[in-house]
């Protein structure tokens, strides 16, 4: 943790002035946006739609896992031996599944097996649209922002911000970030609506102490005593020379728009119980509830208490249930994961994979997918709101798996434990009613293991082609109601 | 720099300043990017976010509330910043040296400059309840620290 920063107080002061006069610029440019979805007024709960795009880290690749190539497929005169195809028994194509996945591989090393891929198709194959792309960078932090951006075709703006953007007036934690490296960074959009801008958070367990200015604070000043603080200290600010001077700065506006307007309404919504992860002692929690969600949670999680990477799926969904979000971004992270002595979470999650390819791809898919499972099976449960009116919370829900890139697809000779590098191919899963499930959208050579494209419009395989990021970016725009300029039309993806 | 300038101001350790449920680091722990830090090793966050969160005024003002009350706590004993206040009376009258004498030293500590006639008067009006009658000099001392130092001025310079 770093408390040496370059957004300190004085600079955000040496700031104000500059922006009061990019403020006045700003009023005389027009707006880069005709943006008929961007207006001042909110969304109606029944039209909104909720973006969760969780973060497989380190570069998942989709041969690994959902485009696996059988030994008997490689054509003759290639050399399987030293392809990264899988022997046919390790492939399983469950039901009536068109995808296909990888078994459980035999042997993981010292990384514990936990949740199958092949559980998780079982289960959710319907569900879930694989397509395939390739990407332009193999540098991680590069490749993760630009599987948020779009490698920029949105004009910077992140997937979240834009969904945020487009639904999230009103909602005060709209765009809530639980990322990690690049999928933590902000878009370049410099139009962005603030309301639109991420919500970081680091620790999810906690993080609904944020949400409240005053409960569960040690002090003499009860709430009532507390108002009274605050509106003193409105009035301190519109009469200090410092409150005159700098009363029109966007950047001090902004904090008090936050402060007088987004914090009374989390407090009215009673978020710090809402959100409440931690079940703590001591008098301090005692002012304090735990979210009326928690049991629901830990049978859903079971690891809650101890592993942030389901903390950070509960809290996803408890943003979002409870109309406080409509974007949330979870990202494994780079630090290992135990279970006790157990192994879980690979160092490097699934960069891991320079070292044990096979085995950190199993493992770190299988602990991708279980809290993917767990969140489609709570978005499924749930209306929306707790409103029955409202319809499920799944029926306007989208999961993008984002990943950094592919990893290479050779092997040495013959081998089933060996590291891999980069790869800019690779592909994408994604889950959601609104596109069209169980099905794959472009194809792998399997002389090569490379990726190909599809079809936008009727979604036929297209050998030579290749789709990029920024048809993945248009398809989950698309899907959302989010419209921009240069959008890719990617009809043949979305639900008939 | 809020939680060092809190620090200095208060004459309480950074340790000290504020803990979230009786045992984590209100700054470190759980409010250390509202509060414009970052986590590098944690999280790959290389730097602070651009701009204050909209959590960044809550995070604020439980650290500072639970600064100031400890503030007030130790000064029953010690006094190091409300050296002018009973605080085991009532507040004193608006037209006191010890109301006069607390607000100055509230602003000469937060915000480094005295302050003008129209904050004196916005702060006298913490020296009297709901009707009118005098509150406990502590609460007041409380009531008065959290409001300056959660301004925006002590948040921006």
């Amino acid at each position: 943790m770093s408390k040496t920063t370059s957004c300190s107080r004085r600079r955000m002061l040496a700031g104000l002035g500059g922006l009061v006069g990019a403020a006045a610029l700003g009023a005389a440019l027009p707006p880069r946006r005709a943006a008929a979805e961007e207006t001042d007024t909110t969304v109606d709960p029944a039209d909104r739609r909720l973006l969760f795009v969780v973060c497989a880290s380190g570069g998942a690749s989709l041969i690994d896992s959902f485009l696996p190539v059988s030994v008997d497929e490689v054509p003759d005169g290639v050399d399987a031996s030293t392809l990264n195809v899988y022997p046919s028994e390790l492939i399983a194509q469950p039901g009536a599944s068109t995808i296909r996945c990888v078994r459980p591989i035999p042997d993981t090393s010292f990384l514990t097996p936990g949740y199958a891929i092949e559980t998780f198709l079982e289960a959710h194959y319907e569900s879930m649209t694989v397509l395939t792309h390739e990407v332009t960078s193999v540098n991680h932090n590069v490749a993760q922002k630009r599987a948020m951006t779009g490698a920029g075709i949105n004009g910077g703006r992140t997937i979240a911000e834009a969904v945020s953007a487009r639904y999230g007036l009103g909602m005060p934690l709209a765009n809530c970030n639980m990322g990690y490296d690049g999928y933590l960074e902000p878009g370049t959009d410099r139009y962005l609506p603030s309301h639109a801008r991420a919500e970081v958070i680091l620790n999810p367990r906690t993080y609904a102490l944020s949400t409240h200015g005053s409960r569960g604070i040690t002090s003499p000043l009860d709430e009532a005593s507390f108002e009274r603080v605050r509106a003193a200290r409105g009035r301190l600010d519109q009469v200090s020379p410092f409150g005159i001077t700098y009363r029109d700065s966007p950047l001090r506006q902004d904090y008090v728009r936050a402060r007088d307007e987004v914090g009374p309404q989390l407090e009215s919504m009673d978020a710090i119980t809402k959100l409440m992860l931690l079940d703590a002692d001591g008098p301090e929690a005692a002012q304090l509830g735990l979210s009326p969600m928690l049991d629901t949670l830990r049978a859903t999680f079971p690891q809650l208490d101890s592993d942030i990477w389901q903390q950070q799926s509960a809290l996803s969904f408890l943003l979002s249930f409870f109309g406080l979000s409509c974007a949330n971004t979870v990202a494994l992270e780079f630090n290992p994961s135990f279970e006790g002595d157990d192994l879980v979470g690979a160092p490097l999650a699934f960069d891991y994979s320079h070292v044990l390819h096979r085995p950190s791809q199993s493992v770190m898919w299988g602990r991708t997918l279980q809290v993917v499972d767990g969140l489609v099976k709570l978005l499924q449960s749930f209306d929306y709101l707790g409103d029955p009116a409202l319809g499920k919370m799944w029926d306007r829900s989208l999961i993008y798996v984002a990943t950094d890139f592919g990893r290479d697809k050779n092997r040495p000779f013959g081998s089933e434990m060996f590291g891999t590098g980069h790869h800019l191919n690779n592909g994408s899963l994604l889950l959601s009613p609104m596109l069209q499930g169980n099905r794959v959208f472009g194809g792998v050579d399997p002389s090569t293991l490379l990726t190909y494209g599809f079809d936008r419009q009727t979604g036929a395989p297209e050998p030579g082609t290749l789709m990029r990021e920024g048809d993945v970016y248009s398809l989950v725009a698309q899907a959302m109601g989010v419209d921009f300029p240069g959008r890719r039309d990617m009809s043949a993806v979305l639900a008939g | 720099m809020l939680e060092q300038d809190l620090s200095r101001a208060l004459e309480l350790a950074p340790e000290e300043l504020c803990t979230e449920l009786g045992s984590y680091d209100c700054v470190d722990d759980i409010h250390l990017v509202a509060l414009g830090g970052h986590d590098p090793f944690g999280r790959g966050q290389y730097a602070p976010v651009a701009k204050p969160m909209v959590t960044t005024p809550l995070a604020v003002e439980r650290v500072v509330l639970a600064a100031c009350s400890e503030r007030v706590a130790r000064d029953h004993d010690e006094r190091a910043v409300f050296t002018a206040l009973e605080l085991d009376g009532p507040a004193p009258a608006a037209t006191s040296d010890a109301f006069i004498e607390t607000v100055d030293a509230l602003y000469q500590r937060l915000l480094s400059r005295d302050p003008i006639d129209a904050e004196y008067e916005v702060l006298a009006e913490l020296l009297v309840d709901d009707q009118g009658e005098p509150v406990l000099a502590e609460r007041f001392a409380a009531e008065a620290c959290v409001a300056v130092a959660t301004t925006t001025e002590f948040i921006f310079i």
